[in-house]
């Protein structure tokens, strides 16, 4: 069978598999890995998807780890003391009030790389906040909605790069600065671009008083596990050679331990269990993906779509970026970050790759509020109590549009930005 | 020694996983969470 076949049988299970059988994204990523070796004739090679799935296992590993010190600190108190430490600290202009509450809402998703992590634990805790300076329930659930995403490619932990580097074998490594750069300001800006003519009549002064009524324990024990964290990640950094480095997943561990001795007293293996239930859906991602990876390679497929893509002319190549990503990414963000963003960055080998893969993960990331599955944007719903997510995505458009525009500019000026930030 | 640790660390994820694997009532998410627990069964005894 032709590669451009097995494109064809390739896109035809992964979508059969996602809307038709209603399959989660990483067991159908999975199949229609097994459907493309059988379709090139190569049977079920079961060494080819086991290895593949050993592409994402250490990032896996922080991805587990990082979620269960992020159940640890929403258990122990320290998410909630954080909370009504910063929106009492900052709470009392319009402006500082918006961009905390973005800054506090992308933590979980930075530290996890979900943006689920985001809206279930910190967008939970502060949409009565959002809702308490007399926003509209769409406005609040937009707003949370694009931190988390923000958040879900943040440093520093963002699994939409490490997908679209894991597939041209490009490390982890020099991705924090850019990440913060893009990711903040974006963040900040769209908060207050939705936010800011509700926060500038609300009365802030009650709203900060109520938050800082709140029982969340004192002392500031409580903050050791996140100082914990911060310590074992700057410090390799800052002392290389001297300052041992327990890489990621350990660094979490160490978090999560700390946690058990300050702060309300909780269950581990309960809120261990918690943790894993909540990441197992985007784990299943990574290894579909590792798989799929590995098949496309073995069956010719990513050549194929690598030299398409480098024959295609420069300006057609950025347009389909600019739709294909975001629209793809309406079924599953890392999906398209892993069909179609490795074969996209392939076509830009040529230039700063730290800069092209970031940007792809912020055009990829906006895929979060295309219909039909728009998660970010449905468990924002919930979370304010919205009946139609579809108000939510409304507002959110135009912000969209912008991180795209601003995604393709960096792709066509790499370089450039590439010596002036990196 | 960091060796150790790390395949102790693999070794709580995956019995975490298998947990879950039993307590979900749905065959797509047992499959999901079987799924992943292949490479970390096969790493916590190094045998890849």
């Amino acid at each position: 069978m032709s590669e451009i076949m097995l494109v064809v049988v390739m896109l035809a299970v992964f979508l059969a598999c996602v809307l038709w059988l209603k399959l989660p994204v990483g067991l159908s990523l999975a199949a229609t890995s097994a459907a493309l070796a059988v379709a090139a004739g190569q049977g079920l090679p079961l060494r080819h998807l086991v290895e593949g799935m050993f592409g994402y296992l250490d990032v896996s590993l922080v991805l587990f780890t990082a979620m269960i010190f992020m159940k640890v600190i929403e258990r122990n108190g320290l998410l909630e003391r954080l909370t009504r430490d910063l929106t009492c600290r900052f709470g009392h202009s319009p402006l500082a009030m918006l961009t905390v509450l973005t800054l506090i809402i992308m933590f979980p998703g930075a530290i996890t790389g979900s943006c689920t992590a985001s809206v279930l634990s910190t967008g939970v805790l502060l949409a009565p906040v959002l809702l308490g300076m007399d926003m509209p329930r769409h406005i609040a659930g937009a707003i949370i909605a694009m931190a988390s995403v923000y958040g879900m490619i943040a440093p520093p932990v963002n699994i939409v790069v490490m997908i679209i580097g894991g597939g041209i074998d490009m490390p982890y490594v020099g991705f924090d600065l850019i990440l913060l750069l893009v990711t903040v300001p974006l963040a900040v800006l769209t908060t207050i671009f939705l936010g800011y003519p509700y926060a500038r009549r609300a009365n802030l002064a009650v709203l900060v008083d109520k938050i800082g009524d709140a029982d969340t324990g004192r002392g500031w024990a409580l903050y050791l596990p996140l100082v914990l964290i911060a310590v074992l990640m700057v410090g390799p950094k800052a002392l290389p050679g001297v300052f041992p480095d327990p890489r990621m997943p350990l660094t979490f561990v160490l978090g999560s331990i700390a946690g058990l001795f300050v702060g309300r007293k909780f269950s581990l293996s309960q809120a261990a269990r918690d943790g894993v239930r909540e990441i197992l859906p985007v784990i299943g991602i990574l290894m579909g993906v590792g798989m799929l990876l590995q098949l496309i390679t073995l069956t010719g497929v990513r050549g194929y779509i690598a030299v398409s893509s480098l024959s295609l002319p420069a300006y057609l190549l950025l347009v389909s970026i600019a739709v294909s990503l975001p629209l793809f990414g309406g079924i599953s963000v890392f999906g398209a970050a892993s069909v179609l963003g490795v074969p996209f960055i392939l076509a830009f080998l040529g230039q700063n790759l730290i800069v092209t893969a970031t940007a792809l993960s912020l055009i990829a990331a906006m895929g979060s509020f295309t219909p039909p599955v728009a998660l970010t944007a449905v468990i924002a719903a919930q979370v304010v109590g919205e009946e139609n997510y579809l108000r939510i995505v409304r507002p959110l458009i135009l912000p969209s549009l912008v991180a795209i525009i601003i995604g393709i500019l960096m792709i066509m000026y790499a370089n450039p930005i590439g010596k002036l930030v990196l | 020694m960091i060796t150790v640790v790390y395949r102790l660390i693999v070794v709580v994820v995956a019995v975490l996983v298998v947990w879950e694997l039993f307590s979900q009532k749905e065959i797509k998410w047992q499959a999901n969470a079987a799924l992943v627990l292949i490479p970390l069964v096969l790493r916590a005894f190094m045998l890849v």
